[in-house]
């Protein structure tokens, strides 16, 4: 099955694909299609996407046409992951002090689907952060 | 004062009994054909509390109904029980029910009526035996064994102790059994008893449906109770849960080498392989279910945290300080 990720291009959108799903995660990348970090992180999503397809959904938003979320939710990095599930923010201990996104491009997928089915299992039962399988902070720190 | 409300009583049975057999129609088993006679049943509308007078009748497409009994008045009537009634006037009446041999049909009624309550009255017990049942089970085997093995070990021991000599090596050999080989006479009964009732235990299963229950060891007969117990108090929630997630590891695993073999071995739980430094070359251990690797690391048996990996993928080891082994069950 061939996996387009979807791009959200208003806020209204964005809102909608948060509150609508009901059972999936929602892992929203904010930041630009033409930065190579983003790059990086879509090819990684991309390549999940229909791996992940039961229990998590990839939107990808450009912050400079949809603003809106800048300052809510900090985007100030070239590349930020963020993780919803049923209109609830899922924090994320990554180890790197940030547990609300990654901002970073990851470079193993399977790194990113054992994140996303934490976060998908984390998030059923309940919980509003969880562990991140892999500890970043050796590798990113600030 | 006794005794006449007695005699009251009796006068109103055989009135209700003698309609009961004179008029038979299609709904003679309700009240609606004596209308007439529920006219002082009736629930009248000054009883009915909270009703609302009604606003508007659209917002938009979407029609409003009105807070009240009204419309189902005018097709119907309550009576003071609060049943309802719809009117039957304008039915169609047939002819050939003229001819129904009303008393025949009755006492069939009355019998598939009894049929099916019984039936109510199984199933629902069926479920608690089921868990009562593997209990019992698991107090009579021991950890790691299934219940195939747990009737030889019943079974064989009452063989072995057949002759006074063998009893004796027995008594050598399992030392760690000594407790129980001691007194060998009363545990041999016992053995048999238990032999016995873990036998019809375990068919009882098996009439239940449980046809693996054979083969099914202490520990997943554990988490089976663990399951039907869970899944009666978030029944719908858990289910979706893991049905997804029985799709989500199935599509992920398709793509690593050892998958096959091990999404078939235990299709509820997800297992894990740990190693105890996270070298290529060191020793793992596994697979073990996420049950068994959270009793373990709660217990502090990891110490400062092993390295584990999901036995469905071939990706990175990762310490057992991070992965939430609860979210797996």
């Amino acid at each position: 099955m061939s996996y387009v990720l979807q791009h959200l291009h208003n806020g209204w959108q964005v809102d909608q694909a948060i509150l609508v799903e009901e059972d999936k995660a929602v892992v929203i990348r904010f930041g630009h299609d033409w930065d190579p970090q983003c790059m990086k992180m879509d090819e990684i999503l991309y390549g999940i996407a229909d791996k992940v397809k039961n229990f998590a959904v990839f939107y990808v938003v450009d912050i400079s046409e949809v603003p809106d979320f800048n300052k809510m939710y900090e985007l100030y990095d070239p590349c930020t992951v963020m993780f919803f599930y049923r209109n609830k923010h899922i924090m994320i201990d990554l180890g790197t002090g940030n547990n609300n996104k990654i901002n970073w491009a990851l470079e193993d997928k399977q790194e990113m689907i054992d994140i996303v089915e934490t976060v998908y299992r984390g998030a059923r039962k309940g919980r509003g952060l969880v562990i991140s399988p892999k500890d970043y902070s050796t590798k990113y720190r600030y | 004062m006794s005794s006449q409300k007695k005699v009251t009583f009796a006068e109103e049975n055989e009135e209700k009994s003698g309609r009961f057999k004179g008029k038979h129609s299609l709904d003679s088993d309700e009240e609606s054909d004596g209308q007439g006679e529920d006219e002082g049943n009736l629930l009248d509308e000054d009883d009915i509390e909270g009703q609302e007078e009604a606003t508007i009748d659209h917002e938009g497409e979407v029609t409003i109904t009105p807070f009240n009994l009204r419309e189902e008045m005018e097709e119907g009537h309550f009576d003071s029980a609060g049943n309802y009634f719809v009117k039957k006037s304008k039915e169609i009446r047939d002819e050939w029910l003229d001819g129904v041999d009303w008393q025949k049909i009755d006492e069939r009624a009355g019998k598939i009526e009894k049929e099916k309550d019984d039936e109510q009255f199984e199933d629902a017990p069926d479920e608690i035996n089921k868990t009562t049942t593997m209990k019992s089970i698991l107090e009579i085997l021991k950890p790691g064994e299934t219940v195939l093995k747990g009737l030889k070990r019943l079974g064989g021991k009452t063989q072995t102790q057949s002759s006074a000599s063998r009893k004796w090596k027995t008594k050598r050999t399992k030392l760690d059994e000594s407790a129980e080989t001691k007194d060998s006479v009363e545990t041999t009964s016992e053995n048999k008893d238990l032999l016995l009732k873990l036998t019809g235990l375990a068919d009882d299963l098996l009439q239940a449906g449980v046809f693996s229950v054979y083969q099914d060891t202490y520990e997943k007969l554990a988490y089976r109770v663990k399951e039907i117990e869970k899944e009666k108090v978030e029944a719908l929630d858990d289910d979706a849960l893991e049905a997804a997630f029985q799709q989500g590891s199935g599509e992920t695993s398709s793509a690593s080498v050892e998958a096959p073999k091990e999404t078939s071995v235990d299709d509820d739980e997800t297992k894990w392989y740990y190693k105890w430094k996270n070298d290529d070359d060191a020793e793992t251990f596994g697979p073990f279910g996420s049950t068994q690797m959270l009793d373990w690391s709660n217990e502090g048996y990891f110490g400062n945290g092993v390295w584990v990996r999901k036995s469905n993928q071939s990706g990175d080891f990762y310490n057992s300080k991070r992965i939430d082994f609860e979210l797996y069950i």
